[in-house]
């Protein structure tokens, strides 16, 4: 007889996520049914506004990866339009994106997920002499005396003696999962006081190109940030714009900051805490297909190839069935409802493409207060996207394995390196620790393009060209009646595309298919599991039952981030609520 | 075209500030009554912060109190009993400047609890040093 | 030695003195508004009390208004958790997963009833139950119990205090704000969208150094962070002044930053500190950069026509009310000894009728 155990909410993620289980007699996860809890219905929000204001809407899509979903937008006007924008604003948008991986990679791994591998309790236990040499021995990171361990040591210390451990109280610690030594964990302990301190800073890029982070500012055509060349002198002592070259001296010195830290501390530290958790490179895999929008462009011209991420499909961890995508072919792309608490007017059992997107609330889970979902009925609001019908990761993995397929020489030097180092063979990267891993990988990669995109974007203006906005088609007269787009970008959390339809300058339909919800949707019609399930169902077995630290460490491995994963297509039909309740 | 602030506008400016501190000094000076003023309240551009920075000056005191947290430096303007203030944070970003009309501004006296708790480590000390003392006797 | 208890005492663990806490003191004054000579009684206020217990409820929100908290100067979001509040839940942040993250709010809401905060961040839909749960529990069920006992209820961000993105037409989940859900408990709006993480920290450190919620203005936010619009404290008001506009986003005007009331900026009718705290350390503020305020800390900002079209000309900004209020001092709420408040004291001081000089709903 199967036991089922509940985890919600799954904490250390964006937005509410649930998960029921089964175990078998022996303890393992033999099904397991992911659900978003929450719905906003955005997409429903944004039919019949202005195109151009779309961005500020869907950015509210999520306040972590808080600009993917502006930039999306932005892109899915341009796209639908044909607008072209200036290399500045490319150039901008490549900083500020980069940043945001980098900023949110690093966030993720010691606020979000460290606490899986790290036991705080245990750190208390530490010797900080051992400390220091041990971190010493992994990294040059300035950072690293006995002190400076001792005192992150006092702090943690002083919340447990003062009887109040707020954010880690009533943890896992102590689970016989945990296997760091005391002074690795103390090591870690410290670095997550110390990325906190550091993310408040490197954020700094995105409030000089955006005016403020969360949520900075995008505009449809370029940037809304304006490069004042010589503030002082034109404006009376007042600072024209916050973009000029004295703050363009501070992104400097602020990727300096990134780059400094993602070498030094995140990626030591994260092959560091693998090596002591080798089996979990052994379970873990989703579901073995892998897909990637593509991103990063060089020059306005659109010329996919010289995008930093290439965009394209790897079916059954097949690196030679590398095959590119069409996003506007309705039989690539589509979103099914079959298991989610929305209804289709043809059917719940059919896929719809994005540009004919729609839904109806179709609620027809339990009244809460409840205690279990009807896992085999309809379980979410999430839709579950699939390409020519097969379920897909996306994220830091499917990048790395496009990335390899497609025979990038950086990623393939730094995850053989990673893999040489850690005595695992190729295959290990279909794991959690695997996604874990590639996403610190990857971020080494991001942040040693930054300082090119700057030089780039100095240049440009020491020619004279401080151009950041085209606008040419600024007034929406000038559009055609009718315009399709997808404004797609390779966020942080994977492939996101913006789909929408704009008519007589208005939204006629918007649809966001967002990274989590590729992979964290519930089953399809045909009984298709994504990526969350199936890496649940890849070989867990939980040592505690009333402690599931196993599956907390696999969904934490893809970032979840449930806010952006639940949507709501913009439809005619689905101005009025149908609610039915069970 | 230039935005320069007109230099009327700059005057007037200085001058209600000047008045309050004269009328505040003349208050600490007879009744003992301390004041503060926190220059963010004041919106200034800068060249009316240029103006008043130049027309206060610098006396005869200055310190700095350092910490873990941060740092604050004071000195004493021109005019005795009105002093100036910048307190940073620990990443040395600039918090907030402000004027105090006082003897001495508050944040230099030493607090009672903190005196308390030096005043206890100094005695552990010294018990110890005695106690190291007769040791080595 | 006997166990910290205090925050002065956590603080002094950590090797800072009273001056350093006075110097922090001095700072949320200033943020504040409140008289300068207020400053050491709220550094006596902080040292003296315990670590306040903070319950963070995340209803339908992206979770901006928690990253905006981690972005906060002073304190930082590490000063603030592990020295002046126990945050002993918060879904984003917290260690404990599933039914132990259950857990561990009841027991806060047990040892500390009714000396408890709650912030919450994100809108609640009534719609139906089912739009949004955690643990099996509806938003709102879980709002109204947590809030029954606490001190008082902060709402954090646009959704929280006015609906928000959510409430935006056509409101398809039937979203609605935190004062439509809590009843009987003191509520705090800290609007934008999300809000300045400083307004966050000073609203707590107010709460925490005196037991009292600080004045607020007629939607019920703190006056200290909402008294002014951006327009009456924008660095570009000299060109609004003068009539410099920029015509468009990359023009000459808006390269020497020009006043941007022609596209589109709500500044004018927001209420907001962007122009005085700026953003992200100082770093600057969406204006500062170009693109005009959105007007995202007022209600139904979303559903006030375009970001992008000009207010219409009648909208007549208030003159800036300038030095000698700040120099006089502001007259703030009567202090009052942390014990000696009782939450039927702080919900009396709340009721009294708001000074009505700064009710300007222009709209
Ligand atoms: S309209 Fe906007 S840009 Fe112009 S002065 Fe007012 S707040 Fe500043």
């Amino acid at each position: 007889m199967s036991e089922r155990i509940v985890v919600d909410p799954v904490t250390r993620i964006e937005g509410h996520l649930r998960v029921e289980v089964n175990l078998d007699e022996t303890g393992k996860i033999s099904d397991a049914y992911s659900s978003g809890t929450s719905v906003r219905g955005l997409e429903l929000i944004l039919k019949d506004r202005d195109p151009r204001d779309a961005w500020a809407f869907a950015q509210r899509i999520c306040g972590v990866c808080t600009l993917v979903h502006g930039l999306a937008s932005v892109r899915s006007v341009e796209d639908a339009l044909g607008w072209e924008i200036p290399p500045n604003a490319h150039l901008i948008r490549n900083l500020m994106s980069a940043a945001q991986y980098v900023h949110d990679h690093v966030m993720h791994f010691y606020h979000l997920h460290a606490l899986d591998w790290v036991d705080v309790v245990s750190a208390l236990d530490a010797d900080p002499k051992a400390t220091s040499e041990l971190a010493q021995s992994i990294s040059t990171y300035s950072k690293s005396s006995p002190g400076y361990f001792a005192d992150a040591q006092t702090r943690v210390k002083g919340l447990v003696e003062s009887g109040q451990l707020g954010i880690f109280a009533n943890a896992y610690w102590g689970h016989e999962g945990y296997r760091l030594p005391p002074e690795a964990n103390l090591m870690a302990v410290a670095h997550y006081l110390e990325a906190l301190a550091w993310q408040r800073e490197v954020v700094r890029l995105h409030a000089i190109f955006g005016g403020k982070n969360p949520h900075p500012n995008f505009l449809v055509g370029g940037c809304a940030s304006p490069i004042s060349t010589d503030p002082s002198a034109s404006t009376g002592g007042f600072d024209g714009t916050s973009v000029n070259v004295t703050t363009l001296q501070q992104v400097r010195d602020v990727i300096a900051t990134m780059r400094e830290f993602v070498e030094r501390v995140y990626l030591p530290d994260t092959l560091a805490v693998a090596s002591f958790y080798k089996d979990w490179f052994r379970r873990g895999e989703g579901v073995g297909n892998f897909m990637t929008y593509g991103d990063f462009p060089l020059d306005s011209s659109g010329d996919r190839s010289s995008w930093m991420v290439p965009a394209g499909v790897v079916t059954n961890r097949d690196l030679g069935s590398f095959q590119p995508i069409d996003l506007n072919d309705p039989e690539q792309v589509t979103e099914n409802v079959a298991r989610a608490w929305y209804s289709y007017s043809d059917g719940d059992d059919i896929g719809l493409h994005p540009y004919d997107g729609q839904t109806k609330f179709a609620y027809d889970g339990p009244q809460p207060p409840y205690t279990h979902l009807d896992v085999e009925s309809n379980y979410s609001w999430l839709k579950s996207p699939r390409w020519r019908g097969q379920p897909m990761e996306v994220g830091p993995l499917a990048r790395m394995v496009t990335w390899l397929a497609t025979g990038n020489e950086r990623a393939t030097e730094l995850a053989t390196g990673a893999l040489r180092q850690l005595d695992l063979p190729v295959e290990a990267i279909y794991s959690t620790m695997g996604r874990t891993a590639a996403r610190a990988l990857e971020t080494q990669m991001f942040v040693e393009q930054m300082d090119g995109w700057l030089d780039a974007l100095f240049a440009n203006i020491a020619a004279g060209d401080l151009s950041v906005h085209n606008a040419k088609m600024w007034e929406p007269r000038t559009w055609p009646k009718l315009a399709k787009g997808v404004g797609t970008v390779e966020a942080p959390r994977g492939a996101l595309g913006h789909w929408i339809v704009i008519r007589d300058g208005k939204i006629d339909n918007y649809q966001a298919v967002v990274p989590t919800t590729w992979n964290a949707g519930p089953r399809d019609a045909d009984g298709g599991i994504s990526a969350y399930e199936a890496a649940l169902m890849d070989n867990h077995e939980l040592a505690e039952r009333d402690k599931p630290l196993e599956i907390i460490r696999t969904l934490h491995s893809f970032d979840p981030c449930l806010a952006c994963a639940v949507h709501v297509a913009g439809d005619d039909d689905t101005q009025g609520l149908d609610i039915s309740i069970k | 075209m230039s935005l320069a602030p007109d230099k009327e506008t700059t005057d007037g400016f200085i001058q209600a500030i000047l008045a309050e501190l004269a009328t505040r000094l003349a208050e600490l000076a007879s009744t003992g009554i301390e004041a503060q003023i926190d220059l963010r309240s004041l919106p200034m551009d800068p060249p009316k912060r240029a103006a008043l920075d130049a027309k206060l000056g610098k006396g005869d005191v200055t310190a700095t109190i350092a910490d873990r947290a941060g740092r604050t430096e004071v000195f004493e303007t021109r005019y005795a009993g009105v002093w100036r203030l910048a307190h940073y944070d620990m990443h040395d970003t600039l918090l907030m400047e402000e004027i105090a009309i006082a003897p001495v501004p508050d944040i230099l006296r030493a607090d009672p609890t903190d005196m308390a708790e030096a005043a206890a480590r100094l005695g552990a000390e010294l018990a110890l040093d005695t106690k190291k003392g007769h040791a080595n006797d | 030695m006997t166990e910290p208890q205090t925050v002065g005492e956590m603080l002094a663990r950590k090797g800072i003195s009273r001056r350093a806490l006075l110097r922090y003191a001095a700072w949320v004054t200033s943020i504040m508004a409140l008289p300068s000579s207020m400053t050491r009684a709220m550094a006596q206020g902080i040292a003296d009390t315990k670590r306040m217990s903070v319950i963070w409820l995340s209803c339908q929100e992206c979770t901006a208004c928690t990253e905006s908290l981690t972005r906060s100067y002073s304190p930082t979001i590490d000063d603030l958790i592990f020295d002046f509040i126990s945050l002993d839940y918060h879904e984003a942040l917290q260690a404990a997963a599933g039914h132990q993250a259950e857990e561990a709010r009841l027991k806060a809401m047990e040892d500390n009833k009714d000396n408890y905060v709650v912030i919450v961040d994100g809108s609640i839909p009534l719609g139906n139950m089912g739009y949004s749960t955690v643990a099996g529990h509806a938003n709102a069920d879980v709002l109204r119990e947590t809030a029954e006992h606490a001190l008082a209820v902060v709402a954090v961000g646009s959704c929280a205090t006015w609906g928000g993105l959510p409430k935006a037409d056509p409101n398809p989940t039937g979203a609605v704000s935190v004062s439509q859900i809590v009843r009987n408990t003191p509520i705090i709006n800290i609007s934008g969208c999300p809000p300045i993480p400083e307004a966050m920290t000073g609203t707590l450190a107010h709460v925490l150094a005196f037991g009292q919620i600080p004045e607020l203005d007629h939607l019920g936010r703190p006056r200290a962070f909402f008294g002014n619009s951006i327009h009456d404290r924008c660095y570009r008001r000299p060109f609004y002044d003068k009539g410099l506009f920029a015509k468009s986003f990359d023009d000459e005007g808006a390269r020497k930053g020009w006043c941007l009331y022609e596209l589109g900026c709500k500044g004018p009718v927001t209420y907001n500190a962007c122009a005085t705290l700026k953003w992200n350390g100082g770093a600057s503020w969406p204006v500062q950069t170009g693109h005009g305020c959105l007007g995202c800390s007022e209600p139904d900002f979303w559903d006030r026509g375009s970001f992008y079209k000009p207010l219409p000309a009648s909208t007549e900004p208030l003159a800036t009310p300038l030095a000698a209020g700040a120099v006089a001092g502001v007259a703030a709420g009567a202090l009052a000894s942390r014990a000696a408040k009782t939450r039927r004291e702080i919900l009396g001081a709340m009721s009294k009728p708001k000074d009505a000089a700064d009710t300007t709903d222009k709209t």
